[in-house]
């Protein structure tokens, strides 16, 4: 029987026993999926290519694609936020060589790992001393702080 | 270009960054390390820069004009 045939409570167990199915053979469901996926890449492109070019221009596309981005909005900007310090953070290599090919007309890919390991250590060396200078300031400044307070006091 | 040397400089900044971490030397000289190691990735960046010019792009900055 088609499942489109089926009675609502037909239904209702059918979709309790395919939940049931896939959390018990989990890792078998997943490799089928990827499998599946992989297989027919190229015609799901064409499918979607092709939806797009039929809606692309009507009101109604456009009307929900800006309530998506407007319901996303913040989530989105706060995933961004959170993405780019961790790739500043990280020093992944494209944040290293995105660094190095910033206004030039060098693209990314044109410094080799070399270079990128090298301005990767700098980087990380530059952190440090800012860090220590950050720490030698802040000592200074209650060291100064407490010596006035002493004059004061006496 | 010597990639051997590129690797030696960041393994050699690596070591000052340790001996810096561990309080071994101080700021100043670590700060001189990596003004050095600096010039040099910048040396070796724009030669790069400058391999990758050609006739049909127009680079962006006015400098590199």
């Amino acid at each position: 029987m088609r499942y489109a045939d089926m009675t609502e409570e037909r239904k209702k167990r059918e979709r309790e026993y395919s939940k049931r199915y896939r959390e018990k053979h989990k890792e078998r469901v997943r490799a089928y999926d990827k499998r599946y996926k992989e297989k027919h890449k190229e015609r799901d492109r064409a499918i979607q290519r092709e939806y797009y070019k039929k809606v692309k221009d009507t009101e109604e596309f456009k009307k929900r694609i800006k309530e998506t981005y407007l319901k996303n909005r913040d989530k989105n900007l706060e995933r961004a936020k959170t993405y780019r310090k961790r790739r500043v953070e990280s020093m992944s290599d494209s944040y290293i060589r995105a660094k190095l090919a910033a206004n030039t007309i060098a693209k990314p890919k044109d410094f080799p790992q070399a270079l990128v390991n090298s301005k990767r250590a700098e980087l990380k060396l530059k952190r440090l001393i800012r860090e220590k200078k950050k720490c030698q300031n802040k000592l200074s400044s209650c060291q100064q702080r407490h010596l006035k307070s002493s004059q004061f006091s006496n | 270009m010597p990639t051997e040397t590129l690797e030696e400089l960041a393994i050699q900044q690596l070591k000052i960054y340790d001996r810096l971490l561990a309080g071994d030397i101080d700021i100043k000289l670590a700060h001189e390390a990596s003004v050095t190691a600096n010039s040099v990735n910048s040396i070796v960046r724009t030669l790069i820069v400058g391999g990758t010019l050609d006739d049909t792009k127009k680079p962006k900055s006015k400098l590199l004009q």
